[in-house]
Parts: structure tokens; C-alpha cells; sequence
């Protein structure tokens, strides 16, 4: 065997010249000097072109043999070898003193290799290196090397295309890297700061938050001297530390959004099979079309690629097999992506997931997880794991995937089946289609397995985690499980709006207000449902959400009312839950949160916010417990409040009771309410004027009670207000159900109408009715009570919580004293309606006034304030 | 303060010639040029000091100094004040003290900066002894770990020859072969293995019509440093379809570098060569480079790994001339490759017969009174000297056999004893030789002439005497080259004839 190239040294040639140096190599040196020689040799053995030229730093050295020997070796080889003393630093710290020689004194060098003391080069080193960056495009800063460690032999592979996504869980750039001068030029240099270890890590970090991309050198032949006591086994000692310091230190590319967006880029979750156009797309979102769309065939040589170098290649750890019009279908209800994360969770456990869907009268839409024997066959999109079909794939027996269409299936499988309402949906859309394609996509990996070269893809060890599992690594280290899959649109904000239900409350319907703003200001809006998988398909729910994720199940009752709580109210476990990390996934990308009387939510909250998110919650009304106690969610809110970046108060008796409990001013923003329903003006003015007509034609007495039959509503005192008003010339309708029940319903003497949502037929019920009665017990500011007004109703209620703010007693509406004795209420209400109180002109007159003051009423100017607000808090934030 | 340096200027003081700093100014200080050192001043300027080289003009733009460069003899200054702001910048920038003199000129300087000077040659005649002992340090641990690195290998080899270990099989696609281009075959072939252990390669030869001139230069190189580690020139007459083999003389020490196989020749117009590719698939990386194929294949190409020393063999198309291996360890017997006993020339009476995996060996049969040849007419020996036959009898009554082992001109086909000759250069036999009783093998040694060729060819000659009339097998078993530790000069009454056993 011949000497090893890196001991030998040319013998001195002509000096170069600082002008023509192409390539510097920064070598810092700290108490190696034998060692130092052998760098230097290996890099005045480099073979051929770039010129290339080593910077020696000693770093404040206590031997003086070393910038002895660097001398004598600059002097031995002049121009080829600078030398320069500098008071110890550390190892950044000499790494950028050597930049900054490199950068002043070589004006032709177009990139600077950084080599520490104990390490070297094969010859063709950088030769090659050069000619790979020369070869990229500009983006690429560094050329990073496989590593071959000698002294401990061990081989480390790096190939592949470089992946930030992977970098953030694992350093597999070396510093032994080759970096393009322009990259330094823009100021970035190492941490001086970090003596620990891990700086070279965190220079790559910043430089890829600055845009720039490494590159591999396949076969580089780098050189690692590996021993067993070492820098970087201090550092590893200390790793946890270090690896803090790091995220702190990145938090911003750490950030969900950026996460999301990298993995679009870099790791689509989803290989998405349409068998109707021939095609797989690599996507995150399966809203998006941009993925790379690829034949089969190729499909499967990323597939192949992925598998024989799992650390290196990258193919979607899912798979989704769709009929196009099932899932167009989905999307255009915004409930693919909700079900995209439903399915991912699901396959944890089972390897098939398929989908159904189902229609039904309600005009509602409902998830469930069901057996899935026998109902694949047909099933419109079919999910299944990478891993599943690749296992599947290497068993030559298909047997046992045969039976998967059977009645008795034998991969572990399981249904989702999302109902729609058959007024969107006539028949249930099914395809064979994504089940033949999956069955026959098995056969043809089992296939290509076979038919692949026996030469192996490398010798060296990957250590790397497989790629098809960085994206879930990067956002386990920010505590998230499965993400929505959605990718960011770059200047596109993002909100998420949390309910506990959605029904045909008002809460919810101000949130569908709200978001309906928010989307059109430029915003994309996501409705997260937690506690109930069914919702009501409300007028304008369409319009209002980009998705509706509904869930349950998954530790959103996780309520503790054991102990005191905070001053009673109950405390969340929900953030320790195990499925809390998939729940949080569901939010974190959005720019903004706001949770609306979720209670088990408000401990997420804290985590969303850590991740950048801002969160604010929605407080209506301060409920009264069963000794009349103040309760619901604005006292949790206030246990929480650490965890918000503000409230939305719907009124200023909300506001001042925040500020009440301690709350800082500037954290509440008050977003008044509005009628919850659209209403054309032209419209409203006919309304109007035929009630006018009516009521001057001496009409019944048209009464009306529109809302939720709970409790809170003052039912009782409805049943009796009926019953001593009822007499010929008044007319009574009770329009609504019970929505949170747990109480007996007290009999009421007109029969109950079923609720109605559209806007046409809300207005027709405020159109017939000419007094709209509210007895509650307590309330924010009802929606009814506006949208009554709106229509000229005359509205008597109770003087409870903000309706106060709604209705000026006696100018627009009237307010019976909620202080009085029960009796002394209802016979307040039952004055009003009888006339004995005020004469029947004057109880109707109130109506258009009040008509009058909420048809100025308008959501979005009632959220503008809060819109800047948010524009506002947005422009600082470090993550588009 | 900062201390300012000229950006063209910065290279060559941190360049690493002996340098003196001295303070603009000083009185005489041309004088100092005269030394042989650097001379770069020292002078207040905006911003703090600034250095430029004596004599230069100051026409480019200024960089802070980031450090000191290594040999910087002295910085001499007349005054204390920039001496002193010199010192505290040194302080912060760079560790110790500067070596400052001060003087009123720089006549006044000179014992001083002698004294410096002295000390730094002390200094460096110290460094020069030190290093010295360190190499011979250095020597004798080298020396001692050659030497026991050979006295393992040496023991390693005496050991029965290891079969190798399949390291790579890529089996051949009939009918789709990779070729030359425009009469130039140049192809390479990633094995992506580790090329430790690497005893042979194969490669599946498709169609070869070569004239007798033409040669296949195939390298074995370590991808990452570009070196070759194996090289092999395959005659036009060894290149036939089917498997092609390359042996490595010895197996390949702990080289953690990628394989890869480098095929070249020069084509005329009617000559062909063209290699299988392999019957799978392979991504454009493994695919073989050189010759375009859709879809993306490799070679047909097989490796195999043997432990260090465990398997030494003489390739006779190996290429001593290019690839980075030394001659194996005296006593170490270099067996013969497959394709030498492929050649070999054998009678009517004989067959090729292979136990286990090894390459098939002669078996001849003998009648009473016969005599037989086996001939094997291209034997590497290049380097060795010794060569030595085994013979085994496969059936009783071999007593009656004797052997002899001939040493002829290569490509020599000898067909009956009477062409066997000693006039021919280099030709020499062992002497008859007879099979020991009792025991079935024998050992023939055959001292090789001291200029020996690349190639000989080696003749195995059994007779046996009249007896018994049932036929005696006999097979040639194993024929090796060994170099001697010490080879004895060759005694000028040793005819070519004398048997190898009188040097015993």
C-alpha cells in the first residue's frame, strides 16, 4: 500500500498571489499543533484547481508550538498559507477571524472551507466541492460532505437533497462544509457565544432562515478524526441543553406556519392516487393542486428511492386513494382537511382508513368512525400508510390484502363516514376506483422491489431519521402532533375559531358573523368544533369557514371541578391529555385563535401562543350557576387570562367586568353585536311598512318568543306570561328547542315551532310578530333582541346582563327590572302585553325607533377596530 | 483603538515571513530593510494605528487587523505613547505581550532585535531537534508496525486460502450490454460498496471480437480519493462472453472509500467489446456511467470480500505498474487464479473436475507404465521464488507415481515429455519426485530463475511405473508462488535442472 495522500507535502512552489487565491480554508487551531500539520498538509495535497489557500487561526494557543509551526509552514509556503494570532474565543469565534482575513485579503475567493485542526481531506476534496457549488444555483450556500471518521472508524451518509426540515431535528451538515463567500458576505457568521459546542448547527440554522439551502457532495472524502474524548462529545454530554438554546434561538423557523410551509415544500404528507386523471400528487394539502403531480411509474421510483435510503429520499408517509368529484366534493365544503387529519390519526392504529359518505334529511353534517368491513369496495377515497402498502408490498403472498374488500377483513382497518344533508348531496358518491388502484399499486411495488439493482444505494451508514418522518419530528419538538393539513399561502393570515357546538345559538351565530368578516377581509377562517362531531349546516356556514374540523373524544371534557378551582371556576386538563398534541395541531398554524366558550380549550391556549399564535377568547355573558351564583366562561377565562393576548367582549358590561376582575384595559377589545342574519334592505323596508299597515288595521296582538328553550331563557316565566295573556286579538308562537337541556322544561301553553335558521324565514317570524318577549334569567346581548329591531318589533325583556345596551327602556324597547320578585316580573311583562301599563300605541311605538338605531348596525364595522388590531400585532411578528 | 492594515496588504503580513513593526519615523529605519526581514510600519492614523509595508504606497482600503501574524520578530518604537496603545490593542487582539524594543533608532535597536532574533533562532533550532526525534520516534513505530503487520499476514497466509464472500451480485440481462462510442470504450461503474475486504471483482463480458493487440485496462479505484486501488490489463484472448475475473493479490486493508470500476480501451473499426448490464433496474446514480440506457441500468458486475491476508492470489492480468499494492509478505503463497486452470492443456485421459467452490482443477488418470502432462501455458510469477505444486492421488496405489514439475517459456504447450527441454531461457524441472507412501499429497517446490519473467508456463509430469493394471488418479490440486525471505544466490553448479529439494 502507498503513503496515505495526506502526508505527503508538495514541496514549496511559486507563491500565489492573494489575488488568485479561489478557495481560502479557515483552519482554527487550539492545542493540536501535531495535528494542525496534517491539516495543513492535506490542503496544500489538494489536487488540481480552485487555488486554494489556508487560513491558520491560532486562538490565543498556550503552546507556541502552534503558530510556530503555522508560521513555518507559511513561510515554507508563501502565499499559500497565512497565519494569524488572536486571543482566545473559542472555536466561532476563531472560525470568523479567519472569514474575515479570507473575505479582505483574497478579493478572487469565491468560497471558504472550514476545516478544524484535527481533521483532513482527501485531495480531490475540494476540487470537487468547488465545481459543486459552481454547479448550483445561487440559493445553495454550502456544499456539505458525507463523514468518514478514522481513529474510531465509522462512515456517516449524507446524500440526499438537503432538507431544512430534517436539519431542524438533526445536524447532518458538517462544518467541515464548503460555504460560498457570498453567503459571509451577508454578515452571517458564527455564534461567538456558543463555546459549548453545536455552533456550526446553529450557523446552518441561520443561515437557512436567511434563505440559503446546503447541497451534498456525494463521495466528498472528508476526513473526521473521531476519538473518544472530543469537542463534540462534551457537546453531546450537554446536547439537552444545547438543543434548547437552539430552538429559543430559532423559534422562528420552529414556528407551525413555517413547519406547514416546509412541509409543502420539502415533505408533502400525502401521496394522493387520482385514478380517474392517472396521477399521484405529492401534497400537504388536499386542497392544493400544486403539488408535484407524477405518473405512477415515477411515483414509485420515489417510493423505491425512499425505501432502500429511508434517511436520504423522501416519499409521503400516507397515502390517499380518491375518486376526484368524492373529494372536490369535500373541499368545497371545507371538510377535507379536517378529515385528511381524522384519517392520519386513524391510521395509527389500522392500516386501511376508509371513507364513506353518507347523505341524510338533517340538514346537518356528521363524522363517525365505523367497522369498515365490507364497506371499502366502493368507498370514494381510501387512506392507508406508506409503510402498510410497503409491507404489503415485500410479502409475495397477496392473500391476505385480498381481504380487505371482504366482510371479514384482515388488515386492521377502520370507516369514516361523513354525512352530509341530502340538500347538497342527492345520492352518496362511491367509486371502486381508489380501492383497485391501491390493490394494484401493492402489486406493482411488490414488482419493482423485485426488479431493483442489487447495487446497493451506499455502504455508510445513514443515521439519519427517515425522512418521511421529519416533518412529524420538527413539530414534535414544538408540541405538536397531527397538523391540519393546510398549507400557509404567504400573506394569507390565518384564523381559527373554536365552539364547543354548533347549533343555532347565538353564540354561534356571531362567530359565523365574525368569521364571515374576517374571510372578507382577505383572511382564511377555520372553524374547529371540539366536543361534537355533528353541526348544524347553518345559513352562511359555507361562506363564512375555509374548513370545519369537528372532533370529540379527545379529552375536550377534560374538566377538573375537583378542588377550588380558580375561585370555583373549573380547571382544563385538557393540555395533558394525550391527544391534546393532535388538537393543538389543529390550530397551530393559525395566525390567530379565538375560542368562544370552549372551556376545556382554554388550556391549550398557553402552547398555541409559545408557537406564535395569538389568542384571544370570545366572552358574551356571565352565566348564573343553580344558587344564582356568576359562572361559565368568563370566570374561567379570567383563570386563563395569562394564556390570552386579549377578549372580545360583545358589550360594555362585559368590559367592565373584565376590567373588574383585573384584566388590562388594552387586552379588551369590544365587538358589538349585530343582527345575525342578512337582510336586503329593500326588504326590510317593505317588512316595515307592511307591519305598519297591519298594526293600523287594527290586527291581533301578534306576540312572539324566538330562541333556545334552556333554562337560562326564563321558560317558567314564559309559561306564565302565556297563560294570563292569551284572550282573543293576541296571538302567541314559541319558535325554538332546547339545546343544552339538563332541566325539566316547564309546559308551556303554545305548542313549540322547530327552530328555523334562514334568514327568509327568520325574517318572516319578526315580519308576523309585532312584541318579541325575552324573560331571561340572564343573557349578553341577544341576537334576537337585534334582529327584532331590526324588523320594528317592539321588544320587552328582562334588564339583565347587556340587553340594557340593546334597548333603552321605554325609548326602544322595554326593560322589566330583573330584581324584582319572580311575580312581580311576570306580571310586569304581562302589564306591558295587556296594556295596563302603557297603552297598546305606546308598547308598539317603541319599534320603529328602535328599527331605526340597529339598522345602522354592521358587523364588520363592529369588527374593523379589532381587524387593525390584529393587522397591527401581526406586522412584528417574525413568521410571514 | 484600532489598529488598521491595507486589505492587499493584509495577505502577505500574515504570510509568514520573519517581520519587524517599526514605528513610522524612527530615525534609520531604512536601515532595518537591510536585515532580511519584513518591514512593516507602524503609524498613527485615522481611527487608531495603522501597518503598511515599508516602501508601498497606501492606495487601497483599510480592514481592521484581526490578529498578529506568527513571525513577528519585534515591533520597535521610539516613542512610549504609540508603543503604549500598540500594547493595550495587542491586549484585547491577540494572547502574551508583543515583542516590544524600544529605541531611539533604529541603530539603537539593533542589539536588541539581535537578541530577538537569536532567541527566535534558538527557539527554532530547538523545534527542528525536537521534530527530528519525533520522527525517529515516529520511524520506529511505523518499522514495528510493518513488521508485525507483515509477521500477520505472513500467518494469515499460511493458512488455507479463504472461498470469498459474495459482497455484490448483479446478474447479467441477456442481450442488453453496454459498449463503446465511437470506437472508445470508457466506462464506469459505482459499486457502492466499501472497498475493504475486496478480494475480486467480475465483470459479464457480452461480445468480445478484439484482434491479438487489444487490451481492456480495467481500475478499481477509492471514489472519494481518486486512488486505484486495483488495475488490471486483460489480453484481447482472455476477453470471451461470460464472466470475466479480477483478482486482487491480496485482499484490501480498512479502506473506507467507495468502489468503483473503471473499464477502457481503444476500439478499430471491426473490433467489438461490449459488458451485460444487470437484469434489474437502477436510478440514474448506480446506473453505469458512459453509456446512456433506458431505463437507467447498471453492469452486470460481481465483488467479493475476503478477511486481510486470508486469500493471495495471482491475477495475471493484475497491473503491478498502477495499483497501490505492494508484494505480499515473503512465505506467502499466492495461489492461482480461476482462469490460469481454465488454460490449462490437459490429455485425452484427464478432466477439469471442481470440489466445493473452488475453480475446477486437472485430474489425469494413469495405466501402468504411462506418463502424462498437464500444462498450464500462462502462470503469473512476476516478483516470486518459488513455486510450488501440490499433488494429491485420488485413488490407490499412487506409490507408483512420480511427479515432476517443468518451468517453460510462457505460452509453452507441451504435448509429450519428449518436448520437454531445458535449452529453452529459463526452462528448469524439479527432478522426479515420487508420491510419499502413505501419505496422498505431495509437495513439489520449484525454485524460480533470480530475472524472472511476468508469465511462465509450468508442466506437470506423472509417470508411473508398471504394476497394478487398474488406472491411478491423480489431481493437481493447487499450484501457488511464494517469494522467500531470504533467497540464497543461485549456486552456479545448480543446473536449471536441480530439483528445488536440494536447497532444503
Amino acid at each position: 500500500m502507498g503513503v496515505m495522500p495526506f502526508a505527503v507535502l508538495p514541496a514549496p512552489v511559486d507563491a500565489l498571489p492573494p489575488g488568485q487565491v479561489a478557495v481560502a480554508v479557515v483552519i482554527p487551531a487550539y492545542r493540536q499543533p501535531g495535528l494542525l500539520a496534517e491539516a495543513l498538509a492535506s490542503v496544500l495535497g489538494q489536487r488540481g484547481n480552485p487555488p486554494a489557500a489556508a487560513i491558520v487561526v491560532d486562538d490565543g494557543c498556550p503552546t507556541g508550538q502552534t503558530h510556530a509551526l503555522a508560521g513555518h509552514y507559511a513561510a515554507a509556503h508563501p502565499g499559500r498559507v497565512l497565519c494569524v494570532r488572536r486571543r482566545n474565543g473559542g472555536l466561532s469565534a476563531a472560525r470568523n477571524t479567519g472569514v474575515e482575513v479570507a473575505l479582505a485579503a483574497f478579493p478572487a475567493c469565491r468560497a471558504i472551507y472550514l476545516l478544524d485542526a484535527d481533521n483532513r481531506l482527501h485531495p480531490p476534496f475540494l476540487r470537487r466541492a468547488m465545481a459543486a457549488l459552481d454547479a448550483a444555483p445561487p440559493r445553495v450556500g454550502w456544499i456539505y460532505p458525507d463523514i468518514d471518521m478514522f481513529g474510531q472508524p465509522a462512515s456517516f451518509a449524507n446524500r440526499g437533497d438537503y432538507a431544512l426540515l430534517a436539519h431542524l431535528s438533526d445536524n447532518y451538515c458538517e462544518a467541515g462544509s464548503l460555504v460560498r463567500r457570498s453567503l459571509f458576505e451577508t454578515g452571517l457568521r458564527y455564534d461567538e457565544a456558543m463555546r459549548s459546542g453545536f455552533e456550526d448547527w446553529d450557523f446552518w440554522l441561520q443561515a437557512a432562515a436567511a434563505g440559503w439551502r446546503g447541497r451534498h457532495l456525494p463521495e466528498s472524502g472528508f476526513q473526521y478524526r473521531r476519538r473518544p474524548e472530543s469537542m463534540l462529545r462534551e457537546a453531546e454530554r450537554m446536547r439537552d441543553g444545547l438543543l434548547q438554546h437552539l430552538r429559543g434561538k430559532h423559534a422562528a423557523l420552529l414556528r407551525p406556519r413555517r413547519l406547514l410551509a416546509l412541509e409543502a415544500e420539502e415533505a408533502p404528507r400525502f401521496a394522493l392516487y387520482l385514478p380517474d386523471k392517472g396521477l399521484v400528487r405529492l401534497q400537504l394539502d388536499p386542497n392544493d393542486d400544486d403539488g408535484p403531480a407524477l405518473l405512477p411509474q415515477a411515483a414509485r421510483q420515489r417510493w423505491l428511492a425512499a425505501q432502500e435510503s429511508p434517511g436520504a429520499a423522501f416519499f409521503p408517509p400516507l397515502c390517499c386513494f380518491a375518486d376526484q368529484s368524492a373529494l372536490a366534493l369535500l373541499c368545497g365544503l371545507g371538510l377535507a382537511h379536517g378529515l385528511f387529519w381524522h384519517a392520519e390519526r386513524l391510521l395509527r392504529d389500522h392500516m386501511i382508513v376508509p371513507v364513506e359518505i353518507a347523505v341524510a334529511d338533517q340538514a346537518e353534517i356528521a363524522l363517525e368512525v365505523a367497522s369498515a368491513a365490507g364497506r371499502v369496495a366502493t368507498a370514494p377515497l381510501v387512506f392507508a400508510t406508506t409503510e402498510g402498502l410497503t409491507a404489503c408490498a415485500r410479502d409475495t403472498s397477496t392473500s391476505w390484502l385480498d381481504t380487505v374488500a371482504t366482510e371479514t377483513p384482515q388488515p386492521r382497518m377502520a370507516l369514516l363516514r361523513v354525512t352530509l344533508p341530502a340538500a347538497v348531496v342527492p345520492r352518496p358518491p362511491t367509486s371502486a376506483a381508489p380501492l383497485r388502484q391501491l390493490l394494484l399499486e401493492v402489486t406493482a411495488m411488490g414488482r419493482a422491489l423485485r426488479s431493483r439493482s442489487r447495487v446497493p444505494p451506499g455502504w455508510r451508514q445513514d443515521a439519519r431519521h427517515p425522512r418521511a418522518a421529519m416533518a412529524r419530528r420538527a413539530a414534535a419538538q414544538v408540541g405538536l402532533g397531527a397538523t391540519l393539513p393546510r398549507r400557509p399561502r404567504h400573506g394569507a393570515r390565518e384564523v381559527g375559531f373554536v365552539l364547543p357546538l354548533l347549533s343555532f345559538g347565538g353564540v354561534e351565530r356571531v362567530v359565523l358573523n365574525q368569521a364571515a368578516v374576517f374571510r372578507a377581509a382577505g383572511w382564511r377562517t377555520h372553524l374547529v368544533v371540539a366536543g361534537a362531531q355533528r353541526v348544524e349546516l347553518l345559513p352562511g356556514l359555507a361562506e363564512a369557514f375555509d374548513s370545519i374540523t369537528m372532533f370529540a373524544g379527545l379529552g375536550e371534557d377534560r374538566l377538573d371541578w375537583e378542588g377550588d378551582g380558580y375561585f370555583g371556576a373549573a380547571v382544563s386538563q385538557f393540555a395533558a391529555a394525550p391527544e391534546a398534541p393532535d388538537v393543538l395541531g389543529l390550530l397551530a398554524a393559525c395566525h390567530v385563535v379565538i375560542n368562544t366558550q370552549t372551556p376545556a380549550c382554554h388550556a391549550l391556549m398557553a402552547q398555541l401562543r409559545r408557537g406564535g399564535t395569538r389568542t384571544f377568547a370570545g366572552l358574551h355573558v356571565t352565566d348564573l350557576g343553580a344558587w344564582g351564583e356568576p359562572t361559565g366562561t368568563p370566570l374561567m377565562v379570567n383563570a386563563y387570562e395569562h394564556a390570552y393576548d386579549g377578549m372580545l367582549v360583545i358589550s360594555e358590561q362585559m368590559r367592565s367586568w373584565c376590567l373588574g376582575q383585573g384584566i388590562a384595559a388594552d387586552k379588551l377589545h369590544l365587538v358589538r353585536n349585530a343582527p345575525g342574519t342578512p337582510l336586503p334592505a329593500r326588504q326590510r323596508t317593505a317588512l316595515l311598512a307592511a307591519r305598519e299597515r297591519r298594526q293600523a288595521a287594527g290586527g291581533p296582538l301578534n306576540l312572539l318568543f324566538l330562541g333556545r328553550l334552556d333554562a337560562q331563557k326564563g321558560l317558567d316565566r314564559l309559561a306564565a306570561i302565556i297563560a294570563r295573556t292569551q284572550r282573543p286579538g293576541v296571538a302567541w308562537r314559541v319558535v325554538g328547542r332546547s339545546v343544552i337541556g339538563g332541566h325539566a322544561q316547564p309546559w308551556l301553553p303554545v305548542a313549540p315551532e322547530p327552530p328555523v335558521t334562514a334568514p327568509e324565514d327568520l325574517a318572516g317570524l319578526y315580519a308576523w310578530a309585532d312584541v318579541v318577549v325575552l324573560p331571561s334569567r340572564f343573557e349578553g346581548v341577544p341576537l334576537t333582541v337585534l334582529e327584532a329591531q331590526r324588523l320594528g318589533c317592539a321588544v320587552i325583556a328582562t334588564d339583565v346582563g347587556a340587553v340594557r345596551e340593546a334597548v333603552a327602556d321605554g325609548e326602544d324597547g322595554w326593560l322589566v327590572d330583573h330584581t324584582l320578585a319572580e311575580e312581580a316580573i311576570i306580571a310586569r311583562f304581562v302589564a306591558l302585553l295587556a296594556g295596563t301599563a302603557v297603552p297598546r300605541q305606546a308598547l308598539l311605538a317603541v319599534g320603529p325607533r328602535a328599527a331605526a338605531r340597529v339598522a345602522a348596525a354592521d358587523w364588520s364595522a363592529n369588527l374593523a377596530p379589532f381587524l387593525a388590531h390584529l393587522e397591527a400585532v401581526l406586522a412584528t411578528d417574525d413568521t410571514p | 483603538m484600532t489598529v488598521w492594515i491595507h486589505r492587499t496588504a493584509l495577505a502577505a503580513f500574515l504570510g509568514g515571513q520573519a517581520c519587524l513593526l517599526v514605528q513610522d519615523g524612527l530615525p534609520g529605519q531604512e536601515a532595518l530593510a537591510e536585515l532580511g526581514l519584513g518591514l512593516w510600519l507602524l503609524r498613527p492614523g485615522d481611527g487608531g494605528l495603522h501597518v503598511l509595508p515599508a516602501g508601498a504606497p497606501a492606495a487601497d482600503a483599510l480592514v481592521p487587523l484581526p490578529g498578529v501574524p506568527a513571525q513577528l520578530v519585534a515591533v520597535v518604537v521610539a516613542d512610549a505613547a504609540p508603543g503604549a496603545a500598540f500594547e493595550a490593542w495587542w491586549s484585547a487582539h491577540a494572547p502574551g505581550n508583543p515583542p516590544m524594543v524600544v529605541a531611539e533608532s533604529a541603530a539603537a535597536a539593533l542589539p536588541a532585535l539581535l537578541r530577538q532574533a537569536a532567541e527566535r533562532l534558538r527557539e527554532t533550532a530547538v523545534q527542528a531537534a525536537r521534530g527530528q526525534q519525533a520522527l525517529v520516534a515516529m520511524r520506529q513505530d511505523a518499522e514495528q508496525n510493518r513488521s508485525a503487520l507483515a509477521a500477520m499476514l505472513r500467518s494469515a497466509g499460511v493458512s488455507r486460502p479463504m472461498e470469498p464472500e459474495p459482497l455484490l451480485a448483479a446478474e447479467p440481462l441477456p442481450g442488453v450490454s453496454a459498449g463503446p462510442r465511437d470506437g472508445v470504450l470508457l466506462l464506469r461503474q459505482t459499486l457502492n460498496v466499501m472497498l475493504e475486504g475486496v478480494t475480486a471483482v467480475a465483470l459479464h463480458v457480452a461480445l468480445a471480437t478484439l484482434g491479438a493487440g487489444g487490451v481492456l485496462r480495467v481500475r478499481l479505484i477509492g471514489a472519494e480519493s481518486d486512488r486505484a486501488f486495483g488495475a488490471w490489463q486483460v489480453p484481447a484472448a482472455a476477453l470471451r462472453p461470460g464472466w470475466l475475473m479480477l483478482d486482487l493479490p491480496t485482499p484490501l486493508g480498512p479502506v473506507r472509500e467507495t468502489a468503483v470500476l473503471e473499464l477502457a480501451t481503444l476500439l478499430e473499426p471491426d473490433e467489438e467489446l461490449r459488458f451485460s448490464l444487470e437484469d434489474a433496474l437502477a436510478d440514474p446514480v448506480r446506473a453505469v456511467e458512459g453509456h446512456p440506457s433506458i431505463p437507467a441500468r447498471a453492469l452486470a458486475v460481481q465483488a467479493w470480500t475476503a478477511p486481510p491476508g486470508r486469500r493471495c492470489v495471482l491475477s495475471p492480468y493484475w497491473d503491478w505498474d498502477v495499483a497501490e499494492q505492494v508484494l505480499t509478505p515473503p512465505g506467502i503463497a499466492m495461489t492461482m487464479p480461476r482462469e490460469v486452470w481454465a488454460a490449462a492443456r490437459l490429455p485425452e485421459q484427464a478432466s477439469m473436475v471442481a470440489l466445493g467452490l473452488g475453480a475446477p482443477r486437472p485430474i489425469l488418470s494413469l495405466a501402468s507404465g504411462e506418463t502424462a502432462l498437464a500444462t498450464l501455458p500462462w502462470v503469473p510469477v512476476r516478483g516470486h521464488d518459488l513455486l510450488e505444486a501440490e499433488v494429491i492421488a485420488r485413488s490407490p496405489a499412487a506409490e507408483e507415481v512420480e511427479a515432476a514439475l517443468w518451468l517453460l517459456p510462457a505460452g509453452s504447450q507441451p504435448e509429450r515429455p519428449g518436448e520437454l527441454a531445458l535449452d529453452a531461457p529459463g526452462a528448469r524441472w524439479s527432478g522426479w519426485q515420487p508420491l510419499p507412501a502413505g501419505r496422498p499429497v505431495l509437495t513439489i517446490r520449484l525454485r524460480l530463475p533470480p530475472r524472472v519473467p511476468p508469465m511462465v508456463c509450468t508442466v506437470l509430469v506423472l509417470r508411473r511405473s508398471l504394476g497394478a493394471p487398474e488406472p491411478c488418479r491423480v489431481e493437481w490440486a493447487e499450484l501457488a508462488a511464494r517469494r522467500l525471505e531470504d533467497p540464497p544466490p543461485e549456486p552456479a553448479e545448480m543446473s536449471e535442472a536441480t530439483p528445488l529439494s536440494a536447497l532444503r
